[in-house]
């Protein structure tokens, strides 16, 4: 089950995880609130290998959101640094982030925050369209199971579906990483299983390193590594040397 | 089509309603652009052709006499290069066929010689063919054939030297100084049924006329590019060359009556084309980038998702900055074909009202790609202004709620017992208005604006009949003007009444051509001498003061005074065109207030011993019930003219119907803008408050209720929008009187409390339909799924 070994590891699972694609080092992020500062992140660091399944597990108010978001470069930290297979991403300025959220990462939102304008489909051409290296949407549209709705609107979608679309959005752009937050938060069990099915299948087959940010600690089960974060800290980092598929998790 | 412009054409028809508002306040005011510009430019390039085509005389001078080789001198003044001359008399006409007893008894006619090879002020026969020299026929100036539907062949009866003299009518002619034609002794408005003019040939005209060999007319041309400095000089030359010969001084061609009105509308109609389209094009300007900015608000967690798929700030407000282009080119496109094809109808119809033949208006295609292009500068520019908050959206913040404004008590609250007397609902809009600044303030400038334009708009009619109130009947009050031929002594023209029944009063006057000048500046115009303490002028400061006629010195018209840059107590030469009269300094002893004309007044007395003989008159100014005061008036050997006041109030009147139909179309552009503004105002804030409006739902309030809720607001900021207006009416009607006024009519637009009312009414109109419009749009929204759809 899960192990307690903290830093770098070397590939494990065969082909499928390779060496440190990401890396965070003493990460901080203080907010200002009027005349108080908040400090939502604490000199946070860790590495993440390509090809894992990483779990980020923290209670509302840990500093989870505010790690994702630096990690996606939608948000910038105060101090610390981190990188993305070599480059240093918290030295990026406006357009270099731009850029790196645009070719390096995918985002799964927990209420999927769909274009309501724009089709299943279009919505997932809006993202191939700025990026250098898209996946042919037919295929990615089957591979989420919404090859015959993607003409459907957002408002004409389910909730599970409305997800599908989401990930296929953020996987199509073919990103070294693709970022969750909360990706079954407001899904119910049945469902929120099959998208965390869904994440799984696209790790494994497109060896796509998957970071899921949740509050659900039974979801932590299926990482093949678990951060878990209090208080803006990182109270540890584990690898899980036997990983459970989604469809034994139980919440 | 990339999926984001396809976002782009959907937002569009999301919010078409919207679009189609702004788009239309741009096209009106690109459709007066186009329409007022292309047509002034084709008047005036149509005006110089005409001129150029016919040899328009750059110089003109009335005589008493000269004859043919003192015209034929004048050329040898350094600068002109060709003078003619010509005689020019003003004679009744006594009827269109040998009727001999119809209306047109009153009717004057200014006869013009002209010979077969006159270079100057070259005639267009429109109808039938040139003079035959030594025949009784006619060329009819177009205006007054038309108005008295003469044509090719039919007869003319003029009343000359007494006698009635027939004439054939040979030809129809438009000539460039008669473009804008006026009746001298009657102002500013054109009376073709009433005085026109004909041309009948030199060598006949001139034994009619009593001229044999003779003229008292001169026409110039002047050398190529003369310089102004070079001009005065020649003028003045030529002054000091025809005094001998009683001249009435020498006319420019800028200050000759029917160019200087065509130049005065021409300019008019420029300055129109480019400050009414303005109004609206800022206004539509100002819609969309509050329309954008609200959107952008709106649209936080969609730019945020955008932002964190990769795209950047300059793609996602460019993305925005399209919506407005889209407007820009919507608008600009509809307005400016529309504009061209009406510029088209209203060159024609401008040509037609000021009898400039057609010499062929241009399509002015190059004004299109102008006015889209600048439609689409204007709209980018706001677009860009209005969508600039989306750069600033992180895209880590926008998913999350945008925290609530912090709730401060508005001012309204301090003052308690009045606060407190407001039903829920009535504190509830309160403060939506007072927190809601940006909105407020956009509804507030909206109304401002169309309410001070519909203001502005109903004073017109107002300013018309001001003028015919002040200049007709306030300020003269004489039931007819009549003016003799020549000067006789006031005994002669005092008997007058026996010709005519039930005098009421009688006055006699002197009327005389002078020129005032102070210092460098000078001016022409009619000098009125009359009898102290006058019954048929009342003189008064344009602060209402009433002033008397001075024994000695003049009283000036407010034109004159800032033309010549005096004031009381200033002294001015009066310069007299009779030869062998001295100069005359007068002092300025008041400066009146005078709607229509220019003139300077003096007692008769004064201006009869110094330029005539003592008790010298030239017309009489009296009252009388008598219908038939003109015919029996004109009937008198020694009357040239009669003017009755009716005849120019029934023409006044009929120009104001004619400025109500401009009126009206302007009061419903007016009323588009404020519709345009309130609608737009309003669907922006339901978009807003969706979710506020969902929760009040839930807590039972009804559709009805809710839009009684922006109901209550739009009133409130409408009703301070219209009280704001007023010094911005004020503002434009200041503006506008600068604008229409001239040397010939000073025009004071001013709005009273009834003119006040009725733009609330209007106002109040328009944004009722916006508020109906809003309703139907409440009507549709479903409240429970903005509700759901909230994260």
């Amino acid at each position: 089950m899960i192990g307690a070994a903290m830093g770098n590891e070397a590939a494990r699972d065969g082909a499928r995880i390779g060496g440190p694609i990401l890396r965070a080092d003493g990460l901080t992020k203080d907010y200002q609130m009027g005349e108080v500062t908040v400090r939502a992140l604490k000199d946070a660091s860790f590495e993440i290998n390509e090809g894992e399944f990483v779990v980020i597990l923290g209670p509302s108010g840990s500093g989870k959101s505010t790690l994702l978001n630096i990690l996606g470069g939608m948000d910038s930290p105060t101090a610390g640094r981190f990188f993305m297979g070599g480059d240093d991403i918290s030295a990026y300025d406006d357009r270099r982030l731009t850029e790196y959220r645009r070719y390096s990462v995918g985002f799964v939102f927990q209420f999927y925050n769909l274009m309501p304008n724009l089709t299943a489909r279009e919505n997932v051409e809006l993202a191939t369209e700025i990026s250098l290296d898209p996946m042919d949407i037919g295929d990615i549209m089957g591979r989420v199971g919404l090859g015959e709705r993607e003409d459907h609107f957002p408002s004409q979608l389910s909730g599970g579906e409305q997800q599908r679309v989401s990930i296929a959005r953020a996987i199509a752009k073919n990103p070294k990483a693709l970022l969750c937050d909360e990706p079954t938060g407001a899904l119910d069990f049945k469902t929120g299983v099959s998208i965390l099915q869904l994440l799984k299948d696209v790790n494994r087959d497109l060896r796509m390193t998957v970071i899921v940010i949740t509050h659900n600690s039974d979801i932590a089960g299926m990482g093949d590594r678990v951060i878990r974060i209090r208080s803006g800290e990182i109270i540890e980092n584990s690898v899980n040397t036997e990983p459970v598929e989604p469809k034994d998790i139980r919440w | 089509m990339r999926t984001i412009d396809k976002r782009l054409f959907r937002m569009m028809r999301g919010t078409l309603g919207q679009f189609v508002a702004v788009a239309t306040v741009l096209a009106i005011g690109l459709i007066m652009y186009m329409a007022l510009s292309i047509s002034s430019v084709n008047l005036e390039e149509n005006m110089q052709r005409f001129y150029a085509n016919s040899n328009f005389a750059d110089l003109s001078s009335e005589v008493e006499r000269v004859s043919r080789r003192v015209v034929s001198e004048l050329e040898g003044v350094d600068g002109v290069v060709l003078a003619e001359g010509r005689v020019s008399v003003t004679v009744p006409l006594l009827g269109t066929g040998d009727e001999a007893d119809d209306a047109g008894r009153r009717a004057r006619v200014r006869a013009l010689t002209v010979s077969q090879d006159s270079e100057i002020n070259r005639l267009l026969v429109n109808k039938g063919t040139a003079l035959t020299k030594g025949s009784r026929e006619a060329l009819v100036i177009k205006q007054f054939a038309e108005a008295r539907g003469l044509d090719v062949g039919d007869s003319l009866r003029l009343q000359i030297e007494g006698r009635a003299v027939d004439f054939s009518v040979a030809g129809i002619v438009s000539s460039p100084e008669f473009v804008y034609l006026v009746d001298p002794e009657q102002g500013v408005l054109p009376d073709n049924a009433n005085y026109g003019v004909i041309y009948v040939d030199e060598w006949l005209g001139q034994r009619l006329f009593g001229f044999s060999g003779a003229y008292n007319d001169i026409l110039m041309k002047l050398e190529r590019g003369i310089s102004p400095s070079k001009l005065d000089a020649v003028v003045e030359r030529l002054e000091s060359r025809l005094d001998p010969f009683g001249s009435h001084g020498v006319v420019k061609r800028k200050n000759q009556t029917s160019d200087a009105i065509m130049r005065t509308e021409i300019d008019q109609l420029k300055r129109m084309s480019s400050a009414l389209p303005m109004i609206f094009l800022l206004i539509a300007a100002l819609i969309l980038a509050m329309m954008l900015g609200r959107m952008v608000k709106k649209d936080r967690q969609q730019i945020g998702i955008m932002k964190a798929l990769g795209y950047s700030s300059r793609e996602v407000v460019s993305h925005y900055a399209k919506y407005a282009l889209l407007v820009g080119l919507t608008g600009g496109a509809a307005g400016a074909l529309l504009g061209l094809a009406l510029a088209g109808s209203l060159s024609s119809y401008y040509m037609v009202y000021f009898n400039l033949p057609d010499l062929g208006s241009v399509t002015r295609y190059e004004y299109v790609p102008l006015a889209i292009l600048a439609a689409c500068a204007f709209c980018l520019a706001a677009g860009l202004f209005g969508s600039r908050g989306a750069a600033r959206i992180m895209p880590a913040e926008s998913m999350t709620a945008e925290a609530p404004k912090p709730g401060k008590r508005i001012l309204l609250q301090r003052l308690g017992p009045l606060w407190r007397r407001l039903s829920f609902s009535s504190k509830m809009a309160m403060k939506n208005i007072f927190r809601n600044k940006k909105r407020t303030a956009f509804v507030l400038v909206g109304v401002l604006v169309s309410y001070a334009m519909m203001v502005f708009c109903l004073s017109m009619p107002a300013v018309m009949e001001d003028m015919m109130g002040q200049g007709l009947k306030e300020f003269q009050a004489m039931d007819y003007n009549v003016a003799f031929k020549r000067p006789i002594s006031d005994k002669a023209a005092l008997d007058i009444p026996h010709y005519v029944d039930d005098v009421d009063g009688i006055e006699c006057k002197i009327e005389y051509p002078f020129k005032l000048s102070s210092g460098q500046r000078e001016m022409n115009l009619s000098v009125i001498g009359l009898d102290g303490g006058t019954m048929f002028y009342r003189f008064r400061t344009k602060e209402g003061r009433a002033v008397p006629l001075p024994e000695e010195g003049a009283l000036i018209s407010d034109q004159v005074a800032r033309k010549l840059g005096v004031g009381v107590g200033d002294r001015v030469l009066l310069h007299s065109y009779l030869s062998e009269k001295d100069d005359l300094w007068v002092r300025v002893e008041g400066v009146v207030y005078q709607a229509m004309g220019v003139n300077a007044y003096m007692n008769r007395e004064v201006l009869a011993k110094s330029f005539f003989s003592p008790g010298a008159a030239t017309g009489v100014l009296m009252n009388s019930p008598d219908p038939r005061a003109t015919e029996k008036l004109m009937r008198l050997p020694a009357v040239a003219s009669v003017t009755s006041l009716a005849s120019v109030v029934s023409l006044f009147q009929e120009y104001t119907a004619l400025m109500n139909v401009f009126v009206l179309v302007m009061l419903a552009l007016s009323g588009t803008l404020g519709f345009a503004i309130v609608y737009n105002a309003a669907i922006i804030s339901l978009g807003e408050r969706e979710t506020e409006f969902a929760s009040m739902r839930i807590l039972g309030f009804s559709r009805v209720e809710i839009f009684k809720l922006s109901l209550k607001e739009n009133n409130v900021v409408a009703i301070a929008g219209a009280a704001l207006g007023i010094p911005l009416a004020n503002l434009f009607m200041m503006y506008a009187s600068d604008v229409f006024s001239t040397e010939q009519y000073s025009m004071q637009l001013r709005a009273g409390p009834a003119i006040y009312l009725q733009g609330l009414a209007a106002t109040a109109f328009f944004i009722t339909l916006a508020q109906i419009a809003t309703y139907e749009k409440i009507k549709s929204l479903d409240f429970m799924a903005a509700l759901k759809n909230r994260a």
